[in-house]
């Protein structure tokens, strides 16, 4: 019989710990268990054995930690887990079955780590090729990144055709260490795996809560293998079998249908679980449907309104466009945070130039955006090739906006929607174009539904567009979109998506037309409006919504965003206010002190002097006489910052003034070196360099020296700055002076970081060491303002 | 765990500067969110050391001889790892692209929180321990290497217990964590004598040009 088989019919039960037993069989265990494999294949076999006889009806062959990373090597790797693969095979025999035992490789995925999704792909995906002949199925557990989890699991199912059992490791908050919680875990995991759940971590009485909400979210079987409780420090684990087993009667009681053990538990425990295995038959479940869209750490059932920001779009929006071909994802994060902090439930990603390869760019851009921001994504893009590449990045279940009628375009994009377990936004055109009446939006939209479930996608995972057209144009469209959508609402359980603004193009006073057609738009039935979140009006819209829809109960959340807020103005925030008059020691004060109020004054001031003037006048030599300040040391480095900070400001308010690029005072890249995470040194320069009115190209951390002296070539850079943290990270600092000097003779560099001093800075190569942000900008003033020579090492 | 004004001063850089009242709240801020995103966790485990300075029957030798200074008269180790998790870390990829200024606060916050707990933890260790502990020794102080982490890291089962790893660097992920060895006396420990812990650590490292060490 199969895995798969067998796992339809019966309560399947597992092995327990290895390391135990493996700890006290063999002298010396040391840092990779797996070596018994090879050096000790008795003892390892001596532990199947006693699982088996203690009832399991799959025993996990001992190669969970036997990845390369781990291994330091992938021969060994290989070796290691052919070998544990063979002797689990040779002691389950025919009638027990064998899990390919995978654990996390021991690295951390970017952004906190920096091992990226390919790297952590291939790594798993040599695993499964090492350790697939002979297993029926491959388990991969104590999984705490739902990232690499996700990496894992498409290698699994690229290179192999086993049935694959996922298992992540909560904490008694009830997230994983990496913050994954189990709704966001069932949710993305579900559609990539044959069976979900929990092992590690925690005693099992500790676990039912996480279990529960498994079971609630994911219709596939779902697995349980707890710790023996907590360890102390000579490893002792305080949950007794007896009482272990009491707390299995409930998991299996409640649905589960894999039950084992992990840490601290022995065939004694096993036993008990075969007992009640075999007591009852499984438990039938059912799980009911809800859509769900969900990033790692968030997950946003659609049960109501829920707002999709559309601002990372470079679609008539000039800095965006900007952003996207300089590669400036620091513009693009900013965006993310700004759309999440006002209100926004999910965010649209989109990479629409015809300049940009959205193949490339929409993964990086997914990336960026995910790195600082929790929101669930929707893949705004037509393209499968760039629509896979963005989903594959995408941790968490994304929407793909869009598909549409057009038989082609299903059959090309809803097998890559079904493979990752996206959600899909259905448009209602096809090649005949637009359709004029509802009916024939209705009509188009039910040819979506049909094939959707063709590629067996369900219907809450279908938003259907019924599209905004400009109501200048063709007045009647908007009262047809209205009734399509209000009838697709009534009368199936698709979701309903709509962008907005697109209705006032070519009126005046564009927002009162906005957010009455939103509002009947909420009213027809419609989930998701595409919208700006940074708008008040818009925000304002959706709560009162929410209040007379119901959706608010008590109307509480409308009364607490608003009770305190004057009758919310229509119009964009202008710069703030400035209490003080505009006056030259008022902006010295200011920026000294490091006050928001800097931005107003220079506003003011800016009403009698010219943008330079302001620059060159004052706020320049406020900044020098801030940063001699910091060099005597009557200011400390906090101090320095706010005062850069402030100055940006002033700046933002000379920007607004002059043609793009006019204040530009010269162009740095930056980045934190290969290998290292630790930005802060670097993002601190580039703050006060950014301040002094310098425009810095952050390349971020972990970057690699190719990625560095490409960009160092394309823009013509004259100075360059790289930051390390320790010994370890210099030498990936040292390759990148080399690349760029060779490939990049005029452009300078600017080192710095913890470990580095004058001496190691010029062994490497450097122009300049830097022992603070102050030195920089000494650095900066005299290669691109004529300032004081600063000798070079 | 908290984060003591004093200790996050220094990692400021703070020399007696004049600082204000909007200033002190900012810092109480930076503390706060610290403590609160912080999800603080340790592992730990005994090993006895042998003569040759091995972690019995693990094949791991612990080099240099700063540690094996630290270690004199010790037949048995504690390895130690704590985190204050991934929370933090996450906030200050987000801080990171709002304010440096907000970023820097909240980085130095966290480095003390997760200094503190350490203290913490080996405060509780020595609770329950009738001879004296010596003080924490990470890798990177002295000439033990930072290489020693990746080692420790394993013997710990740092990422499947703590969500913590050790990066090709040899740097922990996430960064606001600790490794360290904290050798076991034979000397009976005696509350009322126990050193002070911070300062016992600065006094017994020889980079005596570090910028955050402790004057008496």
């Amino acid at each position: 019989m199969d895995f798969r088989t067998f796992l339809q019919k019966n309560t399947v039960v597992f092995d327990g710990a290895a390391g135990t037993l493996l700890q006290q069989r063999a002298k010396n265990v040391g840092t990779l268990p797996e070596r018994l494999n090879i050096d000790a294949p008795d003892i390892v076999a001596s532990v199947h054995r006693d699982y088996l006889r203690a009832g399991a009806d799959v025993i996990s062959a001992n190669t969970f930690g036997a990845n390369e990373l781990k291994a330091g090597s992938r021969e060994l790797s290989a070796r290691l887990i052919r070998a544990g693969v063979d002797l689990a095979r040779r002691e389950a025999g025919k009638d027990k079955f064998v899990a390919l035992d995978i654990g996390p490789l021991g690295r951390l995925l970017e952004p906190m780590g920096t091992l990226t999704f390919e790297e952590a792909y291939a790594a798993f995906a040599r695993q499964i090729e090492a350790g697939k002949e002979g297993a029926d199925v491959i388990l991969f557990e104590t999984m705490a990144d739902l990232q690499e989890l996700r990496a894992a699991c498409l290698a699994a199912r690229e290179h192999s055709d086993l049935p694959v059992i996922c298992s992540m490791t909560f904490e008694e908050n009830g997230r994983t260490f990496a913050g994954v919680d189990p709704v966001c875990y069932a949710v993305t995991a579900t559609p990539l795996a044959d069976a979900v759940g929990v092992n590690c971590s925690l005693g099992p009485d500790k676990l039912l809560p996480i279990v529960r909400t498994i079971l609630e979210n994911t219709p596939k079987p779902v697995i349980v293998q707890a710790n023996a409780g907590l360890p102390d420090a000579d490893m002792h684990y305080d949950v007794s079998a007896e009482a272990f087993a009491k707390s299995y009667e409930t998991f299996l009681r409640e649905g589960v249908r894999i039950v084992g053990g992990c840490c601290g538990t022995t065939p004694a425990y096993i036993e008990k679980l075969r007992a009640l295995a075999d007591a009852a038959p499984p438990v039938p479940r059912a799980c009911p449907p809800r859509a769900c869209v969900c990033s790692a750490t968030r997950a946003v059932f659609v049960d109501g309104v829920r707002v999709i920001g559309e601002r990372i779009n470079p679609t008539g929006k000039k800095a965006m466009k900007q952003a996207l071909l300089s590669k400036d994802y620091a513009f693009v994060q900013a965006q993310a945070i700004e759309q999440a902090e006002a209100g926004a439930d999910i965010l649209d990603v989109n990479a629409g130039l015809p300049e940009l390869d959205e193949a490339d760019v929409l993964p990086r851009l997914v990336k960026e955006v995910q790195a600082v921001c929790d929101l669930p994504l929707q893949i705004d893009c037509g393209k499968p090739e760039a629509i896979e590449a963005a989903l594959r990045a995408c941790c968490g279940k994304a929407i793909v906006n869009s598909v549409n009628g057009e038989q082609k375009v299903l059959d090309a994009v809803l097998p890559i929607v079904k493979k990752y377990g996206a959600a899909v936004v259905g448009l209602t055109v096809d090649e005949r174009g637009v359709p004029k009446t509802a009916e024939d939006r209705i009509e188009i939209a039910g040819k979506i539904i049909r094939a959707c479930k063709e590629y067996g996608i369900p219907q809450q995972d279908i938003y259907i567009d019924c599209l905004t057209l400009t109501v200048s144009a063709e007045q009647r469209q908007a009262e047809e979109t209205l009734e399509a959508l209000s009838h697709i609402k009534r009368y199936s359980s698709c979701k309903t998506v709509l962008g907005v603004s697109n209705i006032s193009f070519g009126l005046p006073n564009r927002s009162a037309v906005n957010t009455a057609f939103l509002t009947a738009a909420l009213f027809a039935g419609l989930d998701c409006p595409i919208l700006n979140p940074n708008l008040p009006e818009n925000m304002a819209a959706v709560a009162a919504y929410r209040v007379l829809s119901g959706q608010d109960p008590a109307c509480a959340a409308y009364t607490e965003a608003y009770a305190n807020a004057k009758t919310v103005t229509t119009l964009s925030s202008s710069a703030p206010q400035a209490k003080e008059e505009g006056r030259e020691e008022d902006i010295f004060r200011a920026i000294r002190k490091g006050l928001h109020a800097a931005g107003g004054i220079a506003a003011k001031m800016l009403e009698s002097i010219p943008p330079l003037e302001l620059i060159d006048g004052y706020l320049i030599p406020a900044l020098n006489e801030v940063g001699d300040a910091y060099e005597k040391g009557t200011l400390f480095l906090p101090q320095l910052i706010a005062a850069a900070e402030s100055a940006k400001l002033c700046f933002d308010e000379v920007k607004k003034r002059l043609p793009a690029g006019a204040a530009e005072r010269g162009k740095i890249v930056m980045a934190t070196v290969r290998g290292d995470v630790h930005d802060i040194g670097k993002n601190i320069a580039k703050t006060v360099l950014e301040n002094y009115g310098y425009t810095v190209i952050d390349l971020g951390k972990n970057v690699p020296p190719e990625e560095i002296v490409s960009r160092c070539e394309a823009e013509d850079i004259r100075l360059c700055g790289l930051s390390a943290l320790m010994t370890t990270t210099v030498p990936a600092m040292e390759e990148t002076v080399r690349l760029l000097r060779a490939r990049c003779p005029a452009c300078r560099i600017m080192v710095g970081g913890a470990v580095l001093n004058a001496d190691y800075a010029k062994k490497i190569g450097a122009d300049w060491y830097c022992k603070d942000a102050n030195a920089d900008v000494k650095i900066a003033q005299y290669l691109f303002d004529g300032g004081e020579e600063v000798p070079t090492l | 765990m908290r984060v003591d004004r004093d200790e996050f001063l220094r990692y400021l850089g703070w020399k007696g500067q004049e600082t204000d009242e909007a200033f002190a709240q900012k810092l109480d801020e930076a503390a706060k969110r610290a403590l609160a995103l912080s999800d603080a966790r340790s592992a730990v485990r005994r090993f006895a050391l042998t003569p040759r300075f091995e972690l019995e029957g693990t094949g791991f030798v612990l080099e240099g001889e700063d540690i094996r200074a630290h270690l004199a008269g010790c037949g048995e180790v504690y390895l130690m790892a704590a985190t204050i998790g991934a929370a933090p870390e996450r906030e200050l990829a987000k801080l990171s692209r709002t304010s440096a200024h907000a970023a820097l606060l909240f980085d130095t916050a966290c480095s003390c929180a997760v200094e503190s707990y350490c203290d913490d933890v080996c405060g509780d260790l020595q609770k329950s321990c009738p001879t004296l502990l010596t003080a924490r020794f990470s890798c990177g102080y002295g000439d033990f290497p930072l290489e020693a982490q990746r080692e420790i890291c394993a013997l710990l089962r740092t990422d499947a217990r703590l969500g913590l790893c050790c990066d090709e660097s040899f740097l922990l992920t996430p960064r606001k964590s600790v490794t360290a060895v904290i050798g076991i006396s034979s000397i009976p420990y005696a509350p009322e004598r126990a050193p002070e812990r911070c300062a016992h650590k600065c006094a017994a490292c020889k980079n005596a040009g570090c910028a955050f060490r402790k004057t008496e």
